[in-house]
């Protein structure tokens, strides 16, 4: 008798389980967005970032690699700094979230000078490149995940609202190298 | 007894299996389309481009003799993901082989598949060329369907219905 409760017992929260699972609505919580200030920076707990540049471009030059990146939409070029304090961030998500409700990843082509991994007390300085329809570019904000580790509860972002405010689509842009230095 | 109730519960989920289909393959919807037209597969578009016969890689090294089908690929979902599942595309030859196992590249350019963006993006698998003899190759594109599993991350599941694309296998094998 104590058997067939034991093995009752499991089934009902077997159930509940899946009754739980049912109810979510897909299981990840939303991260909290820190946006910009009026000085540009946004500060979440473990990093404070900044958009040092924005600009539209056809085709796009990588410091170390002589054939250029040519799209027929559009690239979105952004420059940007990030300070990292308490724990080191990998700084490998970042995307572009339009106003339609698209996400847009970084490009992964090689030598774009993207952000890397960083450690605390540096600031890093990179870029990250993104292809869009020339029409979602307008309102557009760029998120950059400030998650360190896989297992997280609390996810948090930077947010800037609008990254891209010149609507002037350029031949060209000349990238530059990622770099990073010590600011504490 | 309890032998008796073991063997009872076994048959019983043996009849439920039976009675929903048994094991066999599922029912399943087959269309076909011809090279160079777009198939939906609920997820992306699939343009097959052409498949050859190659021992040059796209990177101008010497491999040995390999299948190369190329593909014009779109996303259409509203989230941007290089990650094409093992399974959505498979290539059935002539003898009726069918090739699941197949590693997906793109050159110059990688692969990215960023919503509305057009990407071209190949499979290079090794292959015994007197398979390809006959001439063509059965490239089968299966649909996807958005699906949220409780224990993956996964949210879409490749489905048993799929798109047939017979393609002619160029053999440029003695070309530059």
């Amino acid at each position: 008798m104590s058997r067939l409760r034991s093995v009752a017992a499991l089934v009902a929260c077997l159930a509940m389980v899946a009754v739980l699972s049912g109810l979510r609505s897909d299981g990840v919580a939303k991260p909290r967005s820190y946006t910009a200030g009026v000085d540009g920076w946004a500060h979440a707990p473990t990093a404070s970032g900044r958009v040092a540049g924005a600009r539209l471009a056809r085709s796009v030059v990588r410091p170390s690699i002589e054939e250029p990146l040519v799209t027929e939409h559009v690239f979105v070029v952004i420059e940007l700094e990030v300070q990292v304090r308490d724990r080191v961030l990998p700084l490998s998500r970042l995307t572009m979230e339009t106003s339609d409700g698209h996400s847009y990843a970084q490009l992964s082509d090689a030598g774009l000078g993207g952000l890397t991994l960083t450690q605390p007390g540096f600031t890093v300085h990179g870029n990250a490149v993104f292809e869009l329809p020339p029409e979602r570019v307008p309102g557009a904000t760029l998120i950059v995940s400030t998650q360190s580790d896989m297992l997280v509860i609390y996810r948090a972002q930077l947010a800037f609202h609008d990254v891209v405010r010149d609507d002037r689509v350029l031949d060209e842009v000349r990238l530059v190298s990622a770099h990073s230095e010590v600011t504490r | 007894m309890a032998w008796a109730r073991t063997l009872g519960v076994i048959a019983v989920v043996a009849a439920v299996i039976a009675l929903a289909g048994g094991f066999g393959e599922a029912t399943h919807a087959r269309r076909s389309v011809a090279v160079g037209v777009s198939v939906d597969n609920g997820r992306r578009l699939w343009v097959v481009r052409r498949a050859e016969l190659t021992t040059t890689a796209r990177m101008g090294h010497d491999i040995e003799p390999s299948l190369r089908v190329t593909f014009t690929i779109t996303n259409t979902d509203r989230t941007s993901d290089p990650f094409i599942s093992q399974g959505v595309v498979t290539l059935v030859l002539a003898d009726g082989a069918v090739l699941h196992e197949l590693v997906w590249r793109s050159y110059p350019r990688s692969l990215g598949l960023f919503p509305d963006i057009p990407a071209e993006a190949y499979i290079e698998t090794p292959i015994e060329p007197a398979l390809v003899a006959a001439g063509t190759v059965t490239v089968r594109i299966h649909d996807e369907i958005p699906h949220l599993s409780p224990i993956t991350t996964d949210t879409w599941q490749v489905a048993a219905d799929a798109t047939d694309v017979v393609t002619p296998v160029h053999d440029v094998r003695n070309e530059p």
